[in-house]
């Protein structure tokens, strides 16, 4: 697999009105999550606990942007035995597979940026331009994590010794636990979890308690 | 991702209380690393937790952080473009309300042009306005009430430990959490606000003899993400280079908006573990090294 060079996700220019019409829509389009109750998932399962969280505009603080749960212990335990058997096959998918779920995923999200931009804007109250950076450089973190993988999986050069045939290569380390931010609730959650992924991990994400409306609409 | 159809458990989404499950998660010994951004109080303790091995663990954890930052701009009597600089500072200051790991929340001024720079920095400050994320104002909301209530109570701090509030400093807006943009100038180096990361919009003024007094106050901190300096003189320039100590320098730019693969980011001391993210390190920090030698003769 051949990746064209990376270059930087280009900022939308808030100044044109074409821009900012399309960003509207994707403001009065997100409120129709803000219903929604979103379930915890663990090994492709999905849960629903008596304990529940909930997201609030801190714009508007006692506007709700959804429903969500929270993990007992029994399931963060549950969670890392899951991703811990998943490993030992995941771990083994060549890293070109890898790397293509990254641009895949960095592809889908392009086409719905602002969308997730304009959900930073209720959760955690960025305005237009900062949420609008947040999602660019989450796209940024996917493109650039994939061609980095494929870079590592050139292994490093060694020196050449009479009679061997030496060489090092990189592998996994095992279950990551993702805990970020929520002041780039996209952008950091993303690095930090695609990386993990890419390299060969598997993971548990424990997105921050502030913003896990723009946490559910990544994963 | 789910759309992108990884297999299953190679991503698992669980949200919860830290409290409950987050000690559970770094201490579990099938955990292998744990990859953390956030507070120095939080990512000290999951280090120490991670630290310590557990029954049936058959590794040593790699903890990665991300931590604090006590971000600062010096500005030196010299500058290229006195208007620039302004601008510079306010927008690293209030960019999302201060509420970036990167944001300046100090700015060293050198004693020559210090007043003149303080009553600019109040007139930039003006132009902003504060309201609803969605109407896209400068500034939004703090992110809850818990942070907006740490926020005032450091500018209370700030002012008895004696600076001078010159803007903002209140609350506003009782529908969300809306905190002013707040300078507070005459600030001590050493004072709770220039020591303590406020995550918020509140820019502390500490005023500079000369450049070694500036880089001194610089670096007088537990942190050491970004930093900044202004001005035209080369020299100053190739100093700051050796002895600003951050992980992250920007020279005649404001020190907020790293790019992807152009500003690898991440800090020193107590701001984390230096992961430059976005750079040819960064997937290394999630791997290790397997040396294959084959006789073939």
């Amino acid at each position: 697999m051949k990746l064209p060079k990376f270059t930087n996700e280009p900022f939308t220019d808030f100044t044109k009105k074409k821009n900012r019409a399309d960003f509207e829509k994707a403001l009065n389009k997100v409120t129709s999550r803000f219903r929604n109750e979103y379930p915890l998932t663990i090994g492709g399962q999905k849960f629903y606990t008596d304990a529940k969280l909930y997201s609030y505009n801190p714009s508007s603080k006692d506007e709700k942007l959804g429903v969500f749960q929270k993990a007992t212990a029994e399931m963060a335990m549950q969670a890392i035995d899951i991703a811990h058997n998943a490993f030992s096959t995941w771990k083994f998918t060549p890293a070109k597979t890898r790397a293509k779920f990254l641009v895949e995923a960095a592809k889908k999200m392009r086409k719905r940026k602002h969308e997730f931009s304009a959900m930073m804007v209720y959760e955690v109250g960025k305005n237009w331009a900062e949420a609008d950076g947040d999602t660019a450089e989450a796209i940024d973190f996917m493109e650039f994590y994939a061609r980095e993988m494929l870079r590592y999986a050139e292994g490093q050069p060694v020196v050449k010794y009479p009679g061997e045939k030496n060489r090092l290569e990189y592998i996994p380390l095992g279950v990551g636990v993702v805990i970020p931010p929520w002041n780039f609730p996209l952008a950091i959650l993303v690095g930090m979890t695609t990386a993990s992924i890419v390299a060969g991990n598997t993971v548990v994400l424990k997105p921050s308690s502030d913003s896990p409306a723009i946490a559910q609409m990544f994963f | 991702m789910d759309e992108v159809g990884l297999p299953p458990g190679v991503l698992n989404f669980v949200p919860g209380d830290g409290s409950t499950i987050g000690d559970l998660l770094v201490t579990h010994p099938k955990t292998r690393y744990i990859s953390f951004t956030g507070s120095m109080e939080v990512g000290l303790r999951v280090n120490e937790l991670a630290a310590r091995t557990q029954p049936h663990q058959i590794w040593i954890k790699r903890v990665i952080a991300e931590m604090g930052g006590k971000d600062a701009i010096v500005v030196d009597s010299e500058l290229k473009d006195f208007g620039d600089t302004v601008r510079g500072v306010v927008q690293a200051a209030f960019g999302f309300q201060g509420q970036k790991c990167s944001a300046c929340s100090r700015v060293i001024v050198d004693e020559k042009i210090y007043d003149k720079f303080c009553n600019a920095l109040v007139e930039e400050a003006k132009k902003l306005k504060v309201g609803d994320a969605k109407e896209n104002p400068n500034l939004g909301p703090v992110i809850n009430e818990k942070s907006k209530n740490s926020i005032t109570e450091y500018i209370r701090k700030g002012i008895d430990e004696g600076g001078k509030l010159i803007y903002g400093g209140k609350e506003v807006n009782e529908k969300g959490y809306f905190v002013e943009p707040t300078i507070i100038r005459d600030v001590e180096p050493d004072a709770t606000i220039a020591q303590e990361e406020i995550f918020g919009p509140v820019l502390a003024v500490i005023k500079s003899k000369n450049f070694d007094n500036a880089m001194e106050i610089a670096n007088g901190t537990i942190y050491g993400l970004t930093g900044a300096i202004y001005t035209k003189s080369k020299k100053k320039l190739e100093r700051a280079e050796k002895e600003f100590f951050v992980g992250n320098l920007y020279l005649n730019r404001k020190c907020t908006g790293a790019l992807v693969g152009v500003h690898p980011f991440g800090g020193f001391n107590m701001s984390g573990t230096d992961s430059k993210a976005g750079g040819r390190d960064y997937l290394g920090l999630f791997m290790q090294a397997k040396s294959i030698a084959e006789k073939v003769k």
